[in-house]
């Protein structure tokens, strides 16, 4: 190995967290090589949709006239899907609909990740494409450098980053968690669906560079930890699931994660707002679902990890995770540039990772949504019992007939008593107030 | 409260694309080498076989009782190594550059 492949900083994976990583270093002068194993930042990456910009726009103020995303989110929709029915709510607050547009924009990760890359190279930062890092290099127990397997194949640097995402190959050898099994992710397949403009801005009740977020809960995914969704791109539309990978094995369901979607696709309520379109692209990707009690160790000697690979998303209905992670790579160049003057990148030194992120909302966040997922599992009335429930009873409710109203709040009231164990629906409802919102 | 039927509605006017045609439209630079290894000694323990339905590119076929990956259709999700049972599967990132490029992740 050649003396000159030392470098101050290696990041590994161009995503979210890795660029913003990157970044902040390059803005404080640090020698930072990014290494990315798609063709380009972004290729191997796969969200909902949403890019939730709060933090970007702090490195770039003008985003919004400058950034590759494809609508605002100015309209929001949570729906409860039970077999084949469907009871929404909508939301489209002026709010949301000017400037700066809750921060919360449709986003395709190939190009938003691509901008903020060339972002990095701007400020100073190098970036390699098509490089894969199969393991970090050790030296008497301090992580030194990485390989890609081939003999003369590494780099050596100060500090590695590791950005790898939710497959979390490195962070695993590295020791930093244990092995991953099923209850720590979930897997989400979506297609991009593609549709004159004219038919998606109509269908969707949208116009100019205006977009529709659409969450399918309750039962849209076969009764399983998860839920699907349809955000609106300029001229196409993200149309996906995604659930709980445990929740689906112990399941016993025979079908698989495709036929999942396309059962989704095919929901009475679904099938109009996807009908006529050409599907371009199918893709799937792993999601973290750690949760706050379960997170790996964020560091060791000369090693930090962040985003998903160190399980940073938001598992609640609030679906976040480019913002979280991209908070976690600004703190690990934070705890970097602080180690730096000190030139001693020791875990000791390296800890003060874990209270930056302790201090910040993204770990406050994690913490407030820790039993989201625990508690849906062991009360999936709330998913599939309840929504169908509700539907029933609207639907007797709304029934026309010549019945008078007071039978029928009668008949209503009687068939709640009857099916419905209120104590327990008492106690779900307080503790989904408290895990869940 | 069961749900009695669900309608499936093929989407009107265009053939439905089946999973294969799917796969089809996935931009993949093909590798010779494999990413995905089996230890097959590990599968003859299995009951439930997670692999053959967990994988949404559907990379996993039983047989004559063994379980093969057609690796070239991975879409690199990483959920059959999470998945399985008894840790057979050894799944790694394809080598840099090859694999899949998402164009609208």
């Amino acid at each position: 190995m050649k003396q000159s492949d030392k470098i101050e900083v290696i990041v590994v994976g161009a995503g979210p967290s890795g660029l913003a990583c990157a970044y902040t270093l390059a803005k404080a002068g640090v020698e930072v090589l990014v290494l990315e194993r798609g063709e380009y930042p972004g290729a191997k990456n796969m969200f909902g949709g949403i890019f939730f910009s709060s933090i970007m726009e702090k490195f770039f103020p003008n985003f919004l006239e400058d950034a590759p995303w494809e609508r605002f989110v100015g309209k929001r929709k949570f729906a409860l899907l039970t077999g084949d029915s469907e009871m929404t709510f909508e939301m489209s607050p002026s709010s949301f609909n000017r400037s700066p547009f809750n921060h919360s924009f449709i986003a395709r990760r190939g190009q938003m990740d691509q901008w903020f890359a060339k972002k990095v190279e701007e400020a100073g930062g190098n970036i390699i494409p098509n490089y894969c890092v199969r393991d970090f290099l050790y030296e008497k127990g301090k992580v030194v450098g990485i390989t890609s397997g081939g003999d003369d194949d590494s780099f050596l640097a100060d500090c590695i980053v590791c950005s790898e995402g939710a497959n979390s190959l490195l962070t695993e050898r590295a020791g930093l968690r244990e092995k991953i099994g099923p209850e720590y992710r979930s897997i989400a397949v979506k297609e991009n669906i593609r549709f004159s403009q004219s038919v998606l801005e109509d269908r969707f009740g949208v116009t100019g560079q205006q977009g529709a977020a659409y969450e399918y809960f309750g039962s849209s995914v076969k009764g399983l930890l998860g839920n699907g969704f349809i955000y609106t791109n300029k001229d196409s539309l993200s149309v996906g699931v995604g659930f709980s990978l445990s929740d689906f094995i112990k399941s016993g369901n025979k079908k698989t994660p495709h036929d999942i979607l396309e059962e989704f696709k095919s929901h009475p309520s679904i099938a109009p707002l996807v009908r006529g379109g050409e599907t371009v692209e199918y893709m799937a990707h792993m999601i973290p679902s750690d949760g706050y009690n379960r997170l790996p160790k964020f560091y060791r000697d000369g090693l930090l990890i962040t985003g998903d690979a160190a399980g940073l998303l938001n598992t609640s209905f609030f679906h976040e995770g480019v913002n979280l992670a991209m908070q976690s790579g600004i703190l690990a160049a934070e705890t970097i540039i602080e180690a730096r003057a000190k030139k001693n990148y020791s875990s000791e030194n390296l800890s003060k990772y874990e209270e930056k992120l302790n201090a910040s909302f993204i770990l406050q966040d994690l913490k407030n949504c820790k039993n989201f997922l625990s508690f849906l599992t062991t009360h999936k009335a709330i998913i599939n019992e309840y929504p169908a429930l509700m539907n029933d009873i609207l639907v007797e409710y709304f029934t026309v007939s010549e019945k008078p109203k007071t039978t029928i709040k009668k008949e209503i009231f009687n068939r709640i008593r009857k099916n419905v164990n209120i104590p327990r629906m008492a106690s779900d409802m307080w503790g989904a107030w408290r895990n869940l919102v | 409260m069961t749900p009695e039927t669900i309608i499936h509605a093929a989407p009107h006017g265009k053939k439905k694309l089946t999973l294969e045609d799917k796969l089809y439209l996935v931009k993949t630079k093909k590798d010779n080498i494999s990413h995905i290894t089996i230890e097959h000694k590990k599968c003859t323990r299995c009951q439930n076989k997670v692999c053959l339905r967990v994988c949404p590119a559907n990379t996993y076929e039983e047989r004559d009782g063994k379980i093969e990956a057609a690796y070239e259709n991975c879409l690199e999700c990483g959920s059959c190594k999470v998945a399985c049972p008894e840790g057979a599967i050894k799944w790694e990132n394809p080598r840099g550059g090859f694999g899949v490029t998402f164009l609208n992740g």
